[in-house]
């Protein structure tokens, strides 16, 4: 990603960028779903079954996008990128280590081994751009990222539920940047 | 109503009632005799007991109440025989009560007061464990020893079937003491004062399922309990998908019991409970087998330079990464071993170890173990008849004749120990194939030579080399990669 001042990228060239970057969400949109399912599906009941609804639980650095949505929609384009961009520039850190457990609990699950890599790629690529856009229209960026999840888990089952709730939040965090992007694709068209 | 008894065989306390009104200010004139010839001993007491000495046969015993003046009021004699004296032993006092977790054990130690006795004694104790909280007995066990006339400690452990941290215990024990020749009653001890387990007599700081992590082979009954905080309580606890009875422990304890596990996921079974108003807290089982014998155990050497074992590891445990088996590989001779890196998910696992200078006979044990259990397989070899070369590598042919040609292979390896056989591998362009063997001294990381003779004049052929140890075959190597020549013309 490359830090340019925003009086040398145009108005076209910004509206490009977050043309690319809506894409990437519609991207990680789909894949964080396929990931979600594919890590449940390698942890056994209860979370394999489709009712399963665990009580929300804290993941260090990671919000989550608790805004109700009338409430998100409500809030500045420069409010809404800062969100995106704190929750993308943890995501990451968290994939990353989610994965290092699986790795540990799933050692044949080698296809959700390459999603969540894959993932953390995306989440790293998607921080990218919203730092290039924010850059562009001049708005104040996130804190930096905090690393990882901490120590290891203390248990087989609260690495697994952890690693629920990161997927779980990578799929609510797509789903909402899309629909961000989507807003701002309508006010810098191309 | 005199009551005597004696803790040691050496004093008894007797103890009686005193039947008049005024109890204030009285004392005791106690004179005690027994059926030997001696004067009374006279002692004073003020309260309704004395300490005696025990003798064989009966005691004459007289008490007299005197008032605060000293006057007698009244006087009773009785002749106790020795059965009418209980031999009571010490109260035992539990010197530590400690619990391995991991392993559902509780040790107890204790001091038997072997020194009261100055001779071998039979004791038998009994030690009962009790739910802290209902008073339950959970077991109550006996336990004989032998007192020697010295204090000894003794220890003893017992395992639960439910994981310690699901309930506070409580442990208490007592003791009898079966002395052959004393004639009167023997009882039972006071049970010791209770103990519980130190770091268990809380309440659980934050809900959770236990046990955490077990690993258990497929078959096995587990109990699992889920620990709640108080105010919380609990709507059900499941196994994978399926749901069972909860049995109450107590306020903040219940529990499942879980029979005849099979084979969990790579990730482990969740058990885990939902807890009101909305908490959810679970544990995993990792249910395999322990390592099955490894399976077609081979030892060799490509290079003098390692042995290389490989083998099959048999049945699959249906544990991973840390629970994976381990293996390392024993030579009796040397009394070195080797910790193997083996790929759990390939079907056949290798290990090396190095050659040492001056032993040709290595006698091998690889032992398997993981969490459940053990096996191992064992192997003699004599390294010089175990040679199973590399390709022969560099494989180079020339001619500067019509019916002969020139062949150049590097193999690495030490070989200066033993003759090398050869085999050539001559196809022409007929794809007629010949096979000629030849001899050769092993070296040192060297490059071999060989020349074919016989060979028709301008004509195409084919050579490929592989070699083996000469004297003891083994294996042969794989074939080098094919040249292609064309003779001179004659």
């Amino acid at each position: 990603s490359s830090t340019s001042s925003s009086s040398s990228l145009s108005q076209q060239e910004v509206a490009t960028k977050i043309k690319q970057t809506h894409r990437l969400t519609v991207l990680l949109k789909h894949c964080s779903e396929q990931l979600l399912a594919e890590y449940v599906r390698h942890q056994g009941e209860p979370f394999s079954s489709p009712d399963f609804q665990p009580p929300a639980m804290a993941v260090p650095g990671l919000p989550s996008p608790s805004v109700p949505p009338e409430a998100w929609l409500a809030l500045s384009d420069g409010k809404r990128l800062w969100h995106l961009a704190a929750a993308y520039a943890t995501l990451p850190g968290l994939l990353g280590s989610v994965r290092r457990q699986q790795a540990e609990l799933n050692p044949l699950a080698s296809e959700l081994h390459r999603q969540l890599e894959a993932a953390a790629r995306q989440c790293l690529g998607l921080a990218g751009n919203l730092e290039g856009i924010m850059g562009a229209l001049e708005l104040p960026g996130p804190p930096p990222p905090s690393s990882s999840l901490g120590g290891p888990p203390t248990s087989a089952f609260l690495a697994k539920l952890t690693g629920y709730h990161v997927c779980r939040l990578h799929r609510d965090w797509a789903m909402r940047s899309h629909e961000a992007l989507g807003l701002l694709r309508t006010k810098y068209p191309l | 109503n005199l009551k005597c008894i004696t803790h040691d065989l050496n004093r008894m306390i007797c103890s009686w009632d005193a039947t008049s009104s005024a109890n204030l200010g009285l004392t005791y004139k106690i004179c005690y005799t027994n059926s030997e010839p001696f004067s009374p001993v006279c002692i004073e007491t003020e309260g309704k007991r004395a300490d005696i000495p025990v003798t064989i046969g009966s005691t004459n015993i007289q008490i007299t109440t005197l008032n605060a003046s000293g006057t007698p009021l009244a006087t009773e004699t009785f002749v106790l025989p020795e059965e009418n004296v209980s031999l009571i032993p010490l109260t035992p006092q539990i010197l530590n009560l400690s619990a391995d977790f991991s392993t559902y054990t509780l040790y107890l130690k204790w001091n038997d007061s072997g020194s009261v006795f100055q001779y071998e004694l039979d004791a038998s104790w009994q030690i009962q464990i009790l739910h802290k909280e209902t008073l339950e007995t959970v077991a109550l066990i006996n336990y004989d020893s032998k007192l020697t006339g010295k204090d000894s400690i003794l220890s003893w452990d017992w395992t639960s079937d439910i994981p310690l941290e699901c309930t506070s215990y409580y442990v208490k024990i007592r003791c009898y003491i079966n002395e052959p020749y004393f004639t009167g009653r023997k009882e039972w001890s006071e049970w010791s004062p209770i103990r519980t387990v130190p770091e268990k007599d809380t309440k659980p700081n934050s809900p959770m399922v236990f046990p955490q992590d077990k690993v258990v082979l497929v078959g096995s009954n587990v109990t699992f309990c889920c620990l709640y905080n108080e105010g919380e309580s609990i709507k059900f606890m499941k196994y994978g998908s399926k749901s069972y009875p909860l049995l109450r422990l107590n306020k903040w304890s219940s529990a499942i019991k879980v029979q005849n596990v099979s084979a969990s996921i790579s990730s482990g079974t969740n058990v885990w409970c939902l807890l009101e108003p909305d908490g959810l807290e679970g544990t995993v089982l990792f249910v395999g087998y322990a390592p099955d014998t490894p399976q077609n155990l081979s030892c060799e050497t490509h290079t003098f330079i390692n042995i290389t074992c490989s083998w099959k590891p048999g049945r699959a445990t249906e544990l991973y990464t840390q629970r994976q088996t381990k293996y390392i590989l024993f030579e009796r001779i040397s009394k070195e071993n080797v910790t193997c890196e083996v790929d759990e998910l390939k079907p056949e696992h290798h290990c090396n170890f190095s050659v040492h200078a001056n032993q040709k006979i290595y006698n091998f044990t690889l032992g398997a173990s993981n969490p459940l259990g053990q096996a191992e397989s064992s192997l003699l070899i004599d390294v010089t008849q175990r040679v199973h070369l590399e390709t022969p590598d560099k494989f180079t042919v020339s001619t500067n004749s019509s019916t002969n040609a020139h062949l150049s292979w590097y193999i690495p390896g030490n070989f200066i120990q033993i003759r090398l056989l050869c085999q050539i591998e001559i196809n022409n362009s007929n794809s007629e194939q010949q096979l000629q063997s030849v001899s050769m001294a092993g070296a040192e990381n060297s490059n071999y030579r060989a020349w074919v003779d016989a060979l028709h004049p301008y004509a195409t052929y084919t050579f490929r080399v592989r070699c083996s140890a000469s004297e003891h075959f083994w294996r042969w190597s794989e074939w080098s990669e094919g040249k292609k020549l064309t003779t001179l013309e004659a």
